[in-house]
């Protein structure tokens, strides 16, 4: 073999691709390694038929969704018994669909926001076990798991801020990125600051509102500029 | 590794992902650092995606390749190969990537009717943002929540699509009905019905009373969309209701309506499939489980997608047939077997579906050997890596663990050859023809190059067959005096030949060589005197699956008909492929006349196919009694254009190109469910010296195909050299 020697390939750093960077909708991991053998299982299914809110959220939702199909279809059917000109045809189902479309767009998001509500009332409901890395409750869920937010706010309206912080967020690290109203029209709400605040263990919030800012409700998410994790939420209502 | 002469690496094999590696390590980058040699088998690089030059300078591939616009590790290759060869546009026609590739964007799928008959359901793909091998944007486009949006704006435009009967701007689609294949049929088709006339559609639409339905369940999904945007803060539980929520009205309203309708059926059919998928990924909490996709392997595709509602008609359909034909999808070749790990297949849907780019499908302009594995080859001969073509494996031998040290791990202490045959004058074989300024691989050997060349040719020795053993040499390379490192690239298939060693000491091993299957594939392709057209096809090319099995995957090749050198140029080209069962008895592989059986196998299946079936696609293709015309095959050894020539009849289609694909090498490695756990990867430093390569290796993808080849190859290079990056191997890092 000469003057050489067998080489050796030094030890990887790891053996497998990182599957789970995604961490948006960050729910809890089993914390006792199941993943790791266990093919996963579909959650319990949400719709029970039992009692409670959850269960009442629903049928309440599926109601909801139903009445208005059923209202759309209604309407539909009504129209295609007229007689019609393709002209005709075309703006009044413009006019038609817009006005379902407008009425949907009404109740959605009152619809998910409702169910969102129930949702984190009962988790042993929902079919998930509770554990230390799960959402804060916001209803329900002790305080103590929630972090001290000092809020400091310029604004020339009327403002309602709610904000939500998982425990053992590192005020240094956090980062609010920029908040969104649903209609995307309205320009992203971005003077938002997240600094330690003098008293330990709180966080002091700064947010500015631009006198141009169009009314309504913005909302968006904190994160731990380090590693990119959520790290809890931050809704803003701006008065007309 | 502070060893300052060159590392030596042997790369075993000459396919994609030992390409890929060899491409890596010999970059600039590393200033000779690594002396790499590829050892091939015969006279060609390519593995399974080797081609050659056959008579008329006609392509013959092993079977059909298309790039997906997903690749994205493969084009940044082939595109960093073109850039770095600057060959010249004046000499060369294919002097660059673009030259090479181009878009695909057809996809058709075959459904049968309920008089039995086919139609087609054709859908184009407009290009993404960018090119395949573009940088990345900032939005990763590998992300579950990236994947939970596209899917819910696919859904979108899916209903927009079953409201108005075409989409409106990101998708648009045909139906083309051959139930009947005589040509004067063909304006009756059933649900065809012309762009040209929406306003005719929806009047049908909303005489039926719902469109009001669909507008409502359209706007379900934009809030879906909402709720799945990347700072959405609604929860993810409340997103699935709401996913159930619409899933449910969705079926109650549009099903029965769809019910008659076959075109608005497959739309159907893909919404219902898109719902279960994205049902499934939050009921079984994919998106956050540290497994990704892979908590699910466990589970079939088709049973997953059940699980989570998805219909027995849905799970029937030509989209998921489709996806099944697409991978091989058929247990020991078996159809009435499909199997497909579900979160393997699940990523792979998404991955083609919502990160393709250009196209969803890009189409080379010659062979794969040409448009691909010459430049390669010649690029990595300009940077100094040597190839050892006629070098057949046959043994990786390991040190007797007696002779190691305490704490050292296990290594490589020679690979065993046979030599095939040597170059004249003991130069350096040189593989390539030149066909009008093309490099391009020939699809036999040179024999002239060759010692006792004329002697091989008059025996047939057939260098790639698994069965023909016959050797000039034996070559045994020593680690240290002739490696220090491997790169094992050959295909699973052939792991149980050459590997004794690793699987008779290592359970890793002997579980990965036993869960991991392989099917054969087969595959044909047909020179035609009349052009698609005329053979009754009006659609654009494309490449169409869930047809008749076998060969239930086509696709229209008539852009190749410039690149070949016929006297008469054929007016089409078509290629055919599907899996190849396995023979009943195990030992019938081992008869040295197996290769021979299985290739008159394809050829009697092809010769039924297109006596009975072709008619479906190319209803002109037959004549007065509903049989092929076999007239129209061309014959690259025809003196006389015109002229009758002596064969007539299916003998015709001995002049065609078939294969079956049944070396050991050969076989297409499938993701069955449960398989997924006993792969091993390329980075895994059990065997101190040597690391694998291949689809078959753990390397994301973990799928049948070019780009994990090139990704696996990526990461032997990576486990040898620290480089790439694995941030660098694009989507390794992948749900």
């Amino acid at each position: 073999m000469g003057d050489r020697k067998r080489l050796h390939r030094d030890d990887p750093t790891r053996i497998a691709p990182v599957r789970n960077f995604s961490k948006l909708y960050s729910r809890s991991s089993s914390p006792n390694g199941t993943h790791a053998t266990k093919a996963a299982q579909p959650d319990a299914p949400r719709r029970t038929t039992g009692s409670g809110p959850l269960a009442e959220g629903v049928e309440l939702a599926y109601n909801v969704i139903e009445k208005y199909i059923a209202e759309g279809r209604q309407t539909a059917e009504g129209f295609s018994n007229q007689p019609y000109v393709t002209r005709a045809l075309n703006d009044n189902l413009q006019v038609l669909v817009e006005r379902v479309l407008r009425f949907q767009a009404e109740m959605l998001p009152l619809w998910i926001e409702t169910l969102a509500t129930l949702v984190k009332v009962d988790p042993a409901q929902n079919g998930y076990a509770p554990s230390s890395d799960v959402w804060p409750r916001s209803n329900g869920a002790p305080k103590a798991e929630t972090m001290a937010v000092t809020i400091e706010v310029v604004s020339l309206r009327p403002v309602q801020v709610s904000v939500e912080l998982r425990p053992n967020s590192e005020p240094q690290s956090l980062v609010a990125l920029g908040l969104s109203a649903v209609d995307s029209g309205k320009p992203i709400l971005k003077d938002i600051s997240l600094v330690p605040d003098e008293i330990a263990g709180r966080i002091k919030l700064r947010l500015r509102i631009p006198e141009s800012q169009p009314p309504g409700t913005y909302s968006g998410v904190i994160v731990n500029r380090e590693n990119g994790e959520t790290r809890g939420t931050l809704s803003v209502r701006i008065a007309d | 590794m502070t060893e300052q002469k060159p590392i030596k690496v042997a790369v075993i094999g000459g396919g994609c992902a030992s390409i890929s590696a060899a491409f890596e390590l010999s970059r600039p980058v590393h200033k000779g650092k690594y002396e790499v040699t590829i050892y091939q088998l015969g006279w060609r690089l390519g593995g399974k995606g080797a081609s050659g030059r056959g008579p008329a300078n006609r392509i013959e591939e092993h079977g059909l390749h298309l790039w997906m616009g997903s690749y994205e590790n493969a084009f940044r290759l082939i595109r960093e190969c073109y850039a770095e060869l600057k060959r010249d546009r004046h000499k060369c026609r294919i002097a660059d990537w673009r030259d090479a590739f181009s878009p695909a964007p057809f996809i058709g799928l075959a459904e049968k009717s309920q008089n039995g008959a086919y139609w087609n359901f054709l859908s184009y793909f407009p290009p993404g943002d960018g090119l395949p091998g573009d940088p990345l944007s900032e939005n990763d486009p590998f992300t579950i929540t990236s994947y939970l949006v596209r899917t819910a704006s696919l859904l979108r435009t899916l209903l927009l699509a079953v409201q108005a009967g075409r989409s409106s701007r990101s998708s648009t689609k045909t139906s083309r009905g051959t139930s009947n294949s005589r040509p004067s049929d063909q304006s009756s088709s059933e649900g065809a019905e012309g762009p040209d006339e929406p306003s005719k559609r929806i009047a049908r639409v909303l005489g039926l009373g719902w469109i009001a339905t669909t507008a409502a369940l359209i706007e379900a999904v934009e809030m879906l969309e909402l709720a799945f945007a990347p700072r959405s803060i609604y929860p993810i539980d409340g997103i699935a209701q709401l996913l159930e929520l619409i899933a449910a009205s969705a079926r109650r309203q549009l099903e029965a309506i769809v019910e008659n309708d076959p075109e608005l059926l497959v739309l159907w059919q893909g919404i219902d499939l898109a719902m279960a998928s994205m049902r499934g990924i939050l009921r079984f909490g994919l998106v956050s489980d540290p497994r990704g996709f892979d908590a699910i392997n466990d589970y079939d595709f088709r049973d997953w997608l059940r699980m989570n509602g998805a219909s027995e008609r849905s799970l029937e359909s030509p989209l998921i047939r489709g996806a099944y034909d697409l991978v091989f999808a058929y247990e020991d070749g078996d159809y009435q077997r499909p199997r497909h790990g579900a979160g393997v297949a699940l990523r792979g849907a998404l991955r083609m579906l919502f990160s393709s780019r250009g196209a969803i499908f890009w189409k080379m302009h010659a062979g794969m050997g040409d448009t691909v594995f010459a430049p390669m080859y010649e690029v990595l001969k300009k940077r100094g890596v040597a190839f050892k073509f006629f070098h057949r494996l046959k043994a990786v031998r390991l040190a007797d663990p007696k002779d190691l040290a305490q704490g050292e791990r296990a290594y490589v202490k020679a690979l065993e050859f046979d030599v095939q045959a040597k170059a004249k004058d003991a130069r350096e074989y040189a593989p390539l023809v030149d066909i009008r300024g093309l490099p391009c691989w020939p699809s036999k050997p040179d024999y002239s190059q060759l010692v006792d060349g004329n002697k091989f040719e008059r025996e047939r020795r057939d260098f790639e067959s698994h069965w023909d053993r016959r050797k000039t040499a034996t070559k045994t390379l020593r680690v240290v005096d002739d490696f220090d490192f491997v790169v094992l690239g050959v295909g699973i298939g052939a792991i149980p030949y050459v590997c004794q060693d690793f699987i008779q000491r290592d359970p890793r091993w002997q579980d990965m060589v036993t869960h991991l299957k392989t099917v054969n594939t087969q595959a044909f392709q047909i020179w035609l005197r009349d052009d698609m057209e005329q053979l009754g096809w009006p659609d654009p090319p494309l490449a169409l699956s869930a047809f008749v099995h076998p060969f239930e995957t086509w696709a229209d090749m008539s852009h190749l008909i410039r690149e070949e050198s016929w006297k008469v140029n054929p007016k089409a080209i078509a290629y055919f492929c599907s899996v190849l069962n396995d023979p009943v008895s195990p030992r019938d592989i081992t008869a040295s006349s197996y290769p021979k059986r299985r290739r008159q196998e394809v050829q009697d299946s092809a010769i039924r196919y297109l006596n009975n079936d072709i008619a479906q696609l190319w209803p002109r293709a037959v004549g007065q009694r509903g049989k092929f015309k076999w007239d129209l095959l061309m014959d690259p050894e025809e003196k006389t254009p015109g002229r009758k020539t002596p064969a007539r009849n299916h003998a015709r289609f001995e002049s065609q190109h078939w294969t079956a694909n049944v070396n050991p090498s050969d076989r297409y490695v499938l993701s069955l469910p449960g398989s997924q756990k006993y792969r091993i990867s390329p980075l895994d430093n059990t065997y101190d010296n040597l690391t694998i390569a291949g689809d078959w290796t753990t390397c994301g993808l973990d799928a049948g195909c070019v780009e994990a080849a090139v990704i696996s190859g990526r990461l032997a290079a990576h486990a040898i050299s620290s480089s790439p990056a694995l941030e660098d191997i694009v989507a390794f890092d992948h749900p």
